[in-house]
């Protein structure tokens, strides 16, 4: 139709006149690493992420949290700075380091300016390579992750959550919180927390992804001679899907005022052949305030607040959950609401053919927008490098995208939306 | 920053949050467009050439503020000077409930459909209320600007306020309100707000209580809009690739051809009362805000000020940070900030910790803003706090959408020129300058706010 040609040939046009998606190139350092480079020269700003393949998706109910609290010690003592001495560095550069685990994977993430890129870069690999672990900081780290354990119920959105992950993803490592269990983080080791280091930061456990103003052969200047040190080690294995697919139900009651009602399905990983319809789906369903859920639960019923839908983009079989914060006496409506849009989903015509165009193009619309920023570019790069599809998928997304039709979304939702997990947090 | 740094993002929600930054994202949101979100010195940013930001005052009084650049996406925001400090006892709630109304359709556009107009051509939209404003923006490729600007001038201008609307939109505020109830850094927000001002609005919440929502009359609805839509109040932001001449004459077909009507918003004197409040709550945590009146943002301390807010809880080794948090283990942790506000905002301080702990933390956070009264900070200290916030400044004016808000903000409590000339400002403040500042406004009367967990939450 008119309409789609012509938004989606703007929205192409646009990513190639605005440097919003540039020509990243990846190469190899001599220490193995590889390393994808974007240059823009749009504003004067650095941003690089390091992508550890580490997470709390290869955690153990054994070994739940050691991830967040090894990421955590990083800025906290290195063979060169105390915790103090490296704050105080990267704080008077005025640039933001930060280290965090995730669930795929877990990130050493470095924005700055130009000006500071030598100093910055200089602090990264330090946190990269040499974190000593000291007692002391380990203590006051642990005591701060006991704290967000015990006051996760405090966001109950987060706490319904983490409920619904243990029901919709049990006996996989999806299910665990990078938080960890109280019990496990009470007992984690600076040992164990150096092992970690020795086995997921070696040359062939990381990759590294820069966007922004930089000079490409300076960049893998520097970063060679930082690196030159990393030990060699092979790639950990990233485990495999364990799900039963099955229909659950679970409840929990709380003294809070907002009740949250979460259904949701087991559904494929990033670059699936599925994979674009869902996210065009996810879209049509719950994006945003033109989506189905918006309009028929809130604009209509006016049920909710916050409502809609979420298909993170992940490594292996995900989650397409549908979200709303409601009253308890609405709780009912709102799940029938759900489910009934879940099924209708796989029927043709559940979405006129404007609101489909509509869908897809709010999709691409916003995935541009994204790319204004250079951290957000660094990340989509290294994000597909990460999960093996490669960082070329960052523009090939859009064909995929493109190329979607209703049919599709109707064929995924057929597919996929069949075994509803539901989980509801009661309020009072 | 160590604290606030988030994972990249892509289609995920932003669900998870820790809890501390569930109180500090109150506090940022304001810093965002207090500290971070301002002005320019760094030349090639703001002042660039044929892109610098130029004010034009349109036939019927609205000011136009203007940059472009030519990157193939355009940003729009309408403002209103009106919110929460606008309103009274009665009808507290009714600027936000309005904002929510401005999208369910004119004359000419259907219910929602503006919605559909701007996220079907790929744009992104929203409005926001505070205490001081309100405003409607959105973002889209340059193709799609004049038909985006259409529709949202339309709603913006025309809005039917169409009855079965207003009945169920009423549901919806109510959600938002319930929602709010039940989020620590929303219940501390508010309460060290209505604790720190006597008569003075700004101890309202702008989302108002169930009972106004539930009770406020179409007729009430209209004749706010009617009295707070007007030439005087408004003014418009536009931030992106579209020609400047081509958009007054396009903008010249929405407005109103004259000034319908004269009002100045004038200055309300902030009346500090402050006090001691705490709170039994359904939290697992024990929260602490702690607030002072700070400047309003036309005073020239409101510079000084946000150098010390940054000295003391910016980053891992900052003052209260790497003593209070670090070194006594008091907190779990803790931030400062100051609302850069149309009259005198607050400076604040807030905390999560143990409840046991609080007395300690209120002894230790004594002793420490003593310190900074009779000393003052170090030239080192300064140094970075100044970085810090030009950093900042360059990190969150990345995308076009970000320029126009951090104008559009300082237009709405002072003037787009005070944040022409932040940067220049903030490099100007002195070690000195930071000792009389600490001494004007952390020494004297203050709010102190503990939400309490219930009592059995807290026994180990």
């Amino acid at each position: 139709m008119k309409t789609r040609n012509s938004v989606t040939a703007v929205l192409l046009c646009l990513a190639a006149a605005s440097g919003l998606f540039a020509a990243p190139e990846k190469q190899l350092l001599q220490s193995g690493v590889p390393v994808v480079l974007n240059a823009d020269q749009s504003s004067g700003i650095i941003a690089v992420s390091v992508f550890i393949n580490a997470g709390s998706a290869f955690e153990t109910e054994a070994d739940n949290g050691i991830s967040g609290l090894a990421f955590s010690m990083l800025t906290r003592g290195t063979k060169a700075r105390n915790a103090e001495k490296f704050a105080e560095e990267a704080e008077a550069l005025g640039i933001g380091l930060s280290a965090s685990a995730g669930d795929d994977y877990s990130t050493i993430s470095l924005i700055c300016t130009k000006k500071n890129i030598t100093q910055g870069l200089e602090l990264l690999a330090d946190a990269l390579l040499n974190p000593i672990f000291p007692e002391e900081e380990l203590a006051k780290v642990k005591q701060v992750t006991l704290a967000r354990i015990k006051a996760l119920e405090d966001d109950s959105f987060s706490f319904a959550l983490k409920n619904y992950r243990n029901l919709l993803f049990k006996g996989d490592s999806y299910r665990f919180d990078s938080l960890g269990s109280s019990q496990n983080v009470s007992k984690i080791a600076a040992a164990q927390l150096a092992s970690y280091h020795a086995e997921y930061f070696t040359a062939g456990n990381i990759l590294i992804s820069v966007s922004g103003d930089f000079n490409t052969k300076t960049m893998l200047g520097d970063l060679n001679s930082r690196l030159k040190t990393i030990r060699a080690g092979s790639r950990v294995v990233f485990p495999s899907s364990v799900y039963s697919g099955l229909s659950a139900e679970g409840k929990l009651k709380t003294e809070k005022n907002q009740s949250v009602v979460l259904v949701g399905f087991i559904c494929p990983k990033v670059a699936d052949r599925d994979y674009a319809a869902l996210r065009v789906l996810n879209s049509a369903l719950g994006g945003g305030m033109s989506s189905k859920l918006f309009r028929d639960l809130r604009e209509k019923e006016g049920l909710a607040y916050s409502i809609g839908t979420f298909y993170p983009s992940r490594r292996k079989a995900s989650g397409f959950t549908f979200y709303a914060g409601t009253r308890k006496e609405n709780i009912e409506k709102v799940k029938q609401g759900m489910l009934e849009a879940s099924v209708r989903s796989g029927s043709a015509g559940y979405f006129t053919r404007e609101e489909f165009e509509n869908a897809r193009n709010y999709l691409i619309g916003q995935y541009r927008l994204d790319h204004q920023r250079n951290s957000k570019k660094a990340w989509y790069l290294g994000w597909y490098e990460t999960t093996g599809t490669g960082f070329e998928y960052d523009l090939k997304v859009i064909e995929e995208l493109k190329a979607v039709q209703p049919e599709d979304l109707a064929a995924a939702g057929k597919k996929y939306f069949v075994n509803p997990v539901v989980f509801v947090l009661e309020s009072n | 920053m160590f604290l606030t740094k988030k994972k990249g993002g892509d289609w995920m929600p932003n669900l998870k949050k820790t809890l501390f930054a569930a109180i500090t994202a109150l506090a940022v949101c304001l810093l965002i467009c207090g500290v971070a979100g301002a002005a320019s010195a760094t030349e090639n940013l703001m002042q660039a050439g044929e892109n610098a930001v130029s004010g034009t005052t349109l036939e019927n009084g609205i000011t136009l503020i203007v940059k472009e650049n030519h990157n193939g996406i355009a940003a729009f925001q309408i403002w209103f000077r009106t919110g929460a400090r606008d309103e009274d006892a009665s009808n507290a709630g009714i600027s936000h409930f309005i904002e929510h109304l401005i999208f369910k359709g004119s004359e000419k556009l259907k219910v929602n459909e503006l919605s559909t107009v701007i996220e079907g051509k790929g744009g992104v939209l929203n409005g926001g209320t505070s205490k001081d404003y309100t405003n409607y923006h959105f973002v889209i490729a340059k193709e799609y600007f004049e038909q985006a600007l259409d529709s949202m001038m339309d709603c913006v201008m025309n809005p039917v306020f169409d009855p079965a609307e207003i009945e169920k939109e009423r549901k919806v505020v109510t959600e938002e309100i319930v929602r709010n109830l039940d989020n620590p850094g929303w219940v501390i927000y508010d309460r060290v707000f209505a604790l720190s001002y006597d008569k003075h609005p700004y101890g309202r919440t702008v989302i108002g209580t169930k009972e106004i929502i539930e009770k406020v009359t179409r007729e009430e609805l209209v004749s706010y809009y009617r009295a707070r839509y007007i030439p005087e109040r408004m003014f418009i932001v536009a931030v992106g690739d579209f020609d400047k001449a081509k958009l007054i004459l396009k903008l010249k077909k929405h407005l109103p051809a004259a000034v319908l009507k004269k009002e100045a918003r004038q200055k309300l004197q902030a009346d500090f009362k402050g006090g001691r409040l705490e709170e039994e709550t359904n939290f697992k945590q024990a929260y602490v805000a702690a607030a002072w009146l700070g400047p309003e943002a036309a005073n020239n301390d409101n510079y000084a000020v946000d150098v010390l807010v940054t000295a003391l809880g910016s980053g891992r080794s900052s003052r209260l940070y790497r003593n209070i948090k670090e070194r006594a283990k008091l907190v779990y942790g803790i931030d400062a900030g100051y609302s850069t506000m149309r009259d005198e905002g607050l400076i604040t301080i807030g905390a999560e910790l143990d409840l046991k702990d609080a007395p300690a933390f209120e002894k230790k956070l004594e002793e420490e803003l003593k310190d900074i009264r009779e000393n003052g900070i170090t030239p080192a200290e300064l140094a970075k706090a100044v970085a810090i916030i030009e950093n900042n400044y360059i990190f969150s004016h990345e995308t076009n959408e970000e320029i126009a808000g951090a104008l559009g903000y300082y237009e709405a409590v002072s003037n787009y020129g005070q944040e022409l000339g932040y940067l220049e400002n903030i490099r100007k403040v002195k070690t000195e300058d930071l000792k009389v500042t600490a001494s004007k406004y952390l020494g004297g009367k203050r709010s102190w706010v503990l939400l309490k967990p219930r009592q059995n939450e807290n026994k180990k």
